[in-house]
């Protein structure tokens, strides 16, 4: 037994390089927990809105505030990273997509959509 | 069904995104006039019990894979599934909120 040599074990994070494809699969779970937070604060602001007039109206300053768009902004981007890594997810379990090329660009074009969609997005929204 | 209701949230968050960027609703009267439409209030109430569905069944999964001790399990599984039921009935409300 003492012939065998160590594992070697990583558990520092940092030391461990995972390829895209890994880093957008560990994004898409934390960005869903994100969202999953979202979901009360999501129901209060649309139980709000449906009130009566003032509390439309207090529902709409909420979130159009700055805070409030900031926020809107940040989950919106988190919702489409989710959305397009989901959609690549969806694609690779019908078998398309697997080849490891592929896979590393459909992973890179999920980030480069959110980003493209989210900074037109922003913009129009200032 | 984790799949079947991704499906429909991007279709219909899509839908709904667009609808309210293409022309926005900033007055009540329109919000809840638009929202009372049969098709628009069905659309509303798949949407959101697909959210809460998806919501608590990949939470779940998420934390499965990294809370080993059972009693956490059971601790982190039993509260998100009384959120997610909390919210399930606070769903009803609103969709009967609307006139």
């Amino acid at each position: 037994m003492d012939r065998l040599k160590p594992r070697p074990v990583y558990l520092n994070l940092l030391q461990i390089r995972l390829p895209i494809g890994g880093l957008v699969s560990i994004i898409h779970r934390i960005t869903g927990v994100f969202l999953v937070i979202s979901l009360p604060v999501a129901l209060y602001l649309l139980d709000l809105s449906l009130d009566n007039h003032a509390n439309f109206q207090k529902a709409k300053d909420l979130l159009f505030s700055n805070p409030g768009k900031i926020i809107l902004v940040l989950l919106s981007a988190i919702f489409l990273q989710h959305l397009f890594s989901g959609i690549r997810h969806l694609f690779i379990d019908i078998d398309i997509g697997v080849g490891k090329n592929t896979a590393r660009k459909s992973a890179w074009a999920t980030l480069l959509l959110t980003a493209i969609v989210i900074i037109t997005g922003g913009l129009m929204l200032w | 069904m984790q799949r079947l209701t991704a499906i429909y949230i991007g279709l219909f968050g899509v839908f709904v995104s667009v609808r309210l960027l293409y022309s926005p609703i900033n007055e009540f009267i329109a919000w809840q006039g638009w929202m009372s439409q049969p098709l628009v209030r069905i659309g509303w109430t798949i949407f959101i019990f697909s959210l809460l569905y998806h919501g608590w069944v990949g939470l779940r999964s998420v934390f499965m894979d990294y809370a080993k001790p059972l009693w956490v399990r059971f601790l982190i599984g039993t509260v998100s599934t009384l959120v997610f039921l909390a919210m399930s009935i606070w769903t009803i409300i609103i969709i009967f909120k609307i006139t």
